[in-house]
């Protein structure tokens, strides 16, 4: 393991935990602004553009730390998930059926990002936590 | 008592995960008033505030312990302020927006403290269970 690479990548999911909270916020302003998706979504979408980046970066920061395949294949799920977020918004037809259950995905997906960062960033702490113990032993 | 208590945060936990998926299905229906727009999401609200309040009646029957009890009351006070949060910042504008958005934070935290809740709840029925199994165990040769 490099710990240096994995100490990044915790704190990394740390911020991305936080920004898909603060999406949840974001989502919620757009609602109270004016409630159609063009108006007050706007800080809602550049936050969302920034998620998809920003959650393609723990990647490489995850194959870098070498910390198992679990790192990887569990951030690389979660760009996928955001990535299917951005899917979800841009086929979307709002007053529709299929809008509505579309987006009722959507606010779970983003639950599950949510939970999905929080337990990546735990279990690279855990491996971290392991690490010390066994150099202190 | 404490196996009903868990169960019964189980599917509270439930709900509130779909409340955040009728909240989603809400934000792209098209309509006049937003609590129209939103009447899933409103109806399941409303019940959850009784669920909640019965959760604290049933928390206090089932005993799961002193941080179990006071976190259900939390999470029973809290969802009496989402309707504060709905209602009470107007429709529109940059206010509303806050109000809204202080809302789904407050909602992510209620989620997160019957979560917690039902890991507490799962903890008491384990500790209860454990002497029993051992003393089953016990067989004499």
């Amino acid at each position: 393991m490099n710990t240096v690479f994995a100490k990044i990548l915790r704190i990394w999911m740390l911020l991305l935990t936080l920004l898909l909270v603060v999406q949840f916020a974001l989502a919620g302003f757009g609602i109270g602004y004016g409630g159609a998706l063009e108006d007050g979504f706007g800080m809602h979408f550049a936050n969302g553009n920034a998620l998809l980046y920003l959650y393609a970066a723990a990647i490489p920061l995850a194959l870098a730390s070498r910390a198992g395949a679990a790192p990887v294949w569990l951030t690389a799920l979660g760009a996928f998930l955001v990535l299917l977020q951005h899917g979800m918004a841009l086929v979307n037809v709002p007053g529709t059926l299929w809008g509505q259950s579309l987006f009722l995905f959507h606010a779970l997906n983003g639950l599950a990002l949510i939970v999905l960062a929080h337990r990546t960033g735990a279990l690279v702490r855990d491996r971290l936590r392991g690490r010390a113990a066994a150099a202190a032993r | 008592m404490k196996r009903f208590f868990l169960g019964w945060t189980r599917f509270v936990v439930l709900l509130l995960v779909l409340q955040v998926g009728l909240a989603g299905w809400g934000a792209v229906t098209e309509g006049e008033e937003r609590v129209m727009r939103f009447i899933a999401h409103v109806g399941n609200g409303g019940m959850l505030m009784f669920w909640l309040m019965l959760s604290v009646v049933f928390a206090l029957l089932a005993r799961p312990g002193r941080k179990a009890v006071l976190l259900t009351v939390l999470s029973a006070v809290m969802i009496f302020m989402q309707g504060a949060f709905a209602y009470g910042f107007g429709d529109e504008g940059a206010g509303g927006g806050v109000g809204i958005a202080l809302h789904a934070l407050n909602g992510l935290g209620i989620l997160a403290v019957q979560a917690a809740v039902a890991r507490l709840a799962k903890r008491a029925v384990d500790v209860t269970r454990a002497p029993r199994v051992r003393a089953g165990s016990e067989v004499p040769a």
